[in-house]
């Protein structure tokens, strides 16, 4: 079953990853747009490869693997994006956006509290330790997504034209979080079922959901 | 400006509220039960189709052929299915040839489909049968075909020290799958759930003809690990001890005692009880007791040496802690090559069960080497003498000694039990100066003192087999690696030295450059001139 | 055979060097750092000796888990100091990764071929060739594009050629996995499917930018 999952997702990113590259890799396009699209492409790799570990091995083994960087490299996509291009614009470091960068760690703070949870109940072993690791990606990624959710646009509505796709990676985030719950504590298939769902759903409609507010920008 | 904050802040405060929710939730939900994947049905098919045929037909077939031949016509396989009903317990193979054979206990095994194993080279190994019985066994959770050629001076014993049990025949022999008048040998092995069995249950003493014979015999006795090396001094025979394991501390010997063949003897002359049974009897204690500890003879003959001797066992915990291992060697040999013999021999594979990998041994090896508290190398003691005279143990007494020591005694034996002795106080050989027989023998055991450290379930260089199918890691021995993806070296270091040189150097050299401040062309397009 | 590796690096780099003062600038750099390349393989020989032994000889694991992580760090580290010390041109450095790559899938190669050389077909050959050449090739081509903006733009540097990394390592371990298992064919397929599109679109793009510099 986990390989069926694992290769949903896996097409629901090369979806979502092939229609980026048609829609923004034909001309010159932001970087911060290329960035995204790279970060999806990066969760489909990182779900191929889990995907072939299951259909070579039948398990994807105890600990770290490989795939878990396809995640990581997801998240970092995302944070290079958000920290390295749009933060700077939308965040000039006055202290009118202190309040909005305290509550925006709210969304680190309860990714981080999911996998506390897990370290808790399991303590920190061979498998909790990489999902640790995996969570701070998640947790950095998903701070900028808050802020940029809730932060008051100065900027001829540059932010304010991506909320919905910032609302979509918050989402993307806490679903990654709620596929880690899932399977360290073993829950009924029909919970599995749907955290994968809701994942490929998010992966395909990332990027349109990014054209639409992008689409904003030059208009 | 404050609204705009006011509802961001409501919708992060909501935010983290779903957030919360959905952890919740879960989290009462029941957990789903551990898989495991046992062998719940087994088929042999022959010929050229076989594999495609077994494979279409959504059987897992062992590529590895139950004939040595290079006819591809006749080679016969063995396919598999896990998890479709009832796992599979134990395997045997019989040539007589009938839908249902029963053993010696009354379990009733059924033929796995109607094909010789000898298929195409007119053998008489018959068929193979299962049986789902509880009572065979735990049930099976890999296989693993074992195969070799006299021809090629292969050497191949029935007895796989691997944790590894061999398919018998009803007699209790090991089943060749072969049985021609090829050269040939193929023995087909089952591997338990629950391999991991760290302590040692039973003991016996084997003596043949030769170390092939000896195993055999061992493996024919129902035994299915064997120490290493000839514990007896004669040319014209070969003496092993050989020996089961248990996963239950309570269930392991705890300890192992030599005493010659002239102490029984004395003991014998010195102690008859009853006179009716003093004629024409070869007089042999199958019970003594030592220091309070009750022991069984576990060799029905003397083992040849020059002073001949007897082997007694204990499972009583005042003897010691439960014993891990036994290991016979000679008084040159360091306790350092012990432990390496042990690292290698204990699951030492011939086969193609890579299950067990030598290098998980050596990891057991580090931990027992570098925690030195957990095992105890004690020289089993060599009675060859009392110092004080014996007492007469008591009917009561006996019998206050459950029956399974006169029983255990009987079946390893194969002598009826005689009566018990006791005696009060043994001698300690070594210190009495007698030191002759140290030339023959001397066992070691190794003992854990508080257990066996956490890493022993890994001697066997596998988990718990919850997921895991043996079967699968058997098929994978046998890729080539010709497809290997990495390169790996590692005895000169010389590349590995002047790598980490280079790239400190490099390290370095950027330094340097940019505390001196020296431009790099950026960005540019053009190279460094 | 203990030192086949050295053998097999001292045989080609040795002839490969000879050739370096009779070529073009241009050229003679992307030589240099197939040669670094070489040598990179030889240097990440030792250290996955070291990994093999400490993930208990599991050549399997190590190889689909924890060679690939290694090798593209240290494939990587070349091409960083390029990028500081001699130029960050995005061009020159994509030239220099992908003959880093290469060099080090070539020692790779004959290490492996002298390794199995009763065993290996011409089957084996395109795979390695094609498969092995190609995926070092592109993995470090990848890191490349990452380090290209090491003095541009600092924050995307760092987290950028980190997640370009994480790629790299994933397509690396996807291969090494395939190649290993019965999805052979799959195995040389996937360098190739990736290796032909990027093929054309640098083709396209140059082609595109010439065309422009012309007008």
């Amino acid at each position: 079953m986990h390989m069926y999952l694992s290769l949903a997702m896996t097409i629901s990113a090369g979806i979502g990853f092939g229609y980026g590259l048609y829609r923004f890799f034909r001309d010159e396009s932001a970087l911060y747009v290329r960035m995204i699209i790279f970060s999806v492409g990066c969760a489909m790799f990182g779900r191929l490869f889990e995907t072939l570990q299951y259909l070579v091995n039948g398990e994807l083994g105890n600990g770290f693997h490989v795939g878990m960087l396809g995640i990581i490299g997801s998240f970092l996509f995302l944070f290079s994006a958000n920290f390295g291009q749009m933060d700077s614009v939308v965040d000039d470091g006055s202290p009118v956006f202190r309040k909005t960068r305290l509550i925006s760690l709210a969304a680190p703070l309860v990714i981080i509290a999911i996998w506390c949870l897990i370290a808790f109940t399991k303590g920190l072993n061979k498998t909790t330790i990489p999902l640790g690791i995996e969570t701070l990606f998640i947790a950095q990624a998903s701070y900028f997504h808050l802020k940029h959710l809730i932060i008051k646009d100065v900027e001829y509505g540059l932010i304010k034209a991506i909320r919905n796709y910032n609302l979509f990676a918050l989402i993307y985030a806490l679903l990654c979080m709620l596929e880690m719950l899932v399977e360290s504590f073993n829950l009924p298939v029909f919970c599995i079922v749907i955290v994968y769902v809701l994942q490929c759903i998010v992966l395909i409609l990332f990027v349109p959901v990014l054209e639409r507010g992008v689409k904003k920008w030059t208009t | 400006m404050k609204k705009h904050f006011k509802c961001r802040s409501l919708t992060s405060v909501l935010l983290t509220i779903l957030l919360l929710a959905t952890l919740i939730v879960p989290m009462t939900l029941p957990v789903n039960a551990a898989r495991k994947r046992f062998i719940t049905e087994l088929r042999v098919e022959a010929g050229l189709d076989a594999v495609a045929t077994l494979e279409g037909d959504g059987w897992s077939v062992m590529l590895v052929g139950l004939n040595v031949t290079p006819d591809p016509a006749s080679q016969v396989y063995l396919a598999f299915k896990q998890d479709t009903g009832a796992p599979i317990t134990n395997v045997m193979a019989s040539p007589d040839v009938g839908d249902t054979l029963t053993d010696s206990k009354g379990i009733v095994y059924t033929c796995v489909s109607h094909v010789d194993l000898d298929e195409g080279i007119d053998g008489t190994a018959g068929c193979l049968y299962a049986t789902t019985d509880e009572r065979a066994g735990a049930p099976l959770v890999g296989l693993d075909v074992i195969r070799g050629d006299s021809e090629n001076g292969d050497v191949l014993y029935p007895i796989t020290n691997d944790g590894a049990e061999v398919v018998r025949t009803p007699s209790g022999a090991p089943a060749d799958l072969e049985n021609t008048e090829n050269t040939g040998v193929v023995y087909l092995a089952q591997i338990r759930d629950g391999i991991v069995r760290p302590y040692i249950s039973e003991i016996g003493v084997v003596t043949d003809t030769d170390k092939w014979n000896a195993v055999y015999t061992a493996c024919e006795r129902g035994f299915n690990y064997y120490v290493e090396g000839d514990i007896d001094n004669s040319t014209d025979t070969y003496t092993i001890i050989a020996y089961d394991r248990t996963a239950n501390p309570e269930d392991a010997l705890t300890s192992v005692t030599a005493v010659s063949e002239a102490t029984i003897r004395q003991l014998e002359e010195e102690q008859i009880i009853d006179s009716s049974t003093e004629s024409g009897k070869h007089y042999t204690a199958a019970a003594i007791t030592i220091s309070g500890a009750s022991y069984i003879r576990v060799s029905g003959q003397p083992v040849s040496a020059e002073t001949p001797f007897y082997l007694y066992m204990t499972k009583d915990r005042s003897a010691g802690n439960p014993v891990s291992m036994i290991y016979a060697e000679t008084p040159e040999q360091t306790q350092n090559f012990m432990f390496g013999m042990w690292a290698n021999s204990y699951f030492f594979s011939p086969g193609k069960t890579t299950a067990y990998m030598y290098c998980m041994n050596e990891d057991l090896y580090m931990t027992l080497w570098e925690d030195q508290t957990v095992c105890t190398k004690v020289p089993v003691p060599y009675l060859d003498g009392f110092t004080r005279p014996i007492a007469i143990e008591t009917s009561e007494e006996n019998a206050a000694d459950p029956e399974t020591v006169s029983e255990t005694a009987e079946e390893s034996s194969g002598q009826p039990s005689d009566s018990g002795k006791e005696t009060t106080d043994p001698a300690k050989p070594e210190a009495d100066g007698k030191s002759d027989h140290v030339k023959y023998i001397n066992l070691t055991m190794l003992t854990p003192r508080n257990g066996l450290p956490a890493s022993a379930g890994r001697i066997t260089g596998m988990q718990d087999p919850d997921n895991i199918a043996f079967v699968e890691r058997t098929q994978r021995s046998d890729r080539v690696n010709k497809f290997q993806a990495s390169v790996f070296s590692g005895n000169l270091g010389i590349a590995l030295i002047a790598g980490g040189v280079v790239i400190a150097g490099a390290a370095v050299f950027v330094i340097i450059r940019k505390r001196s401040g020296k431009k790099v062309p950026a960005a540019t397009g053009k190279t460094k001139k | 055979m203990d030192n086949l590796t050295y053998i097999a690096f001292i045989a080609l780099t040795v002839s490969l060097a000879l050739m370096l003062p009779l070529m073009e600038k241009k050229t003679r750099r992307v030589m240099i750092f197939m040669i670094v390349g070489i040598f990179a393989c030889l240097f990440i020989s030792e250290i996955n000796g070291i990994l093999l032994k400490t993930f208990n000889k599991n050549i399997y694991y190590v190889t689909t888990t924890i060679t690939p992580v290694t090798e593209e760090i240290i494939k990587m580290l070349p091409i960083l100091y390029c990028a500081i010390v001699i130029t960050d041109d995005r061009r020159t450095l994509m030239a220099n990764s992908f003959a880093v790559g290469v060099g080090f899938a070539l020692l790779e190669n004959v290490v492996i071929l002298t390794q199995n050389v009763e065993s290996v077909t011409i089957f084996w050959a395109l795979v390695r060739g094609f498969g092995s050449g190609l995926v070092h090739g592109i993995c470090t081509v990848m890191v490349g594009l990452g380090v290209s903006y090491v003095k541009k733009r600092r924050k995307l540097f760092y987290c950028g050629t980190f997640a370009l990394l994480s790629v790299a390592i994933i397509y690396h371990a996807t291969y090494n996995l395939l190649v290993q298992s019965k999805f052979q064919y799959v195995g040389i397929l996937l360098p190739i499917l990736t290796y032909i599109p990027l093929l054309f679109l640098t083709v396209f793009k140059k082609s595109k930018t010439s065309k422009t510099e012309k007008q």
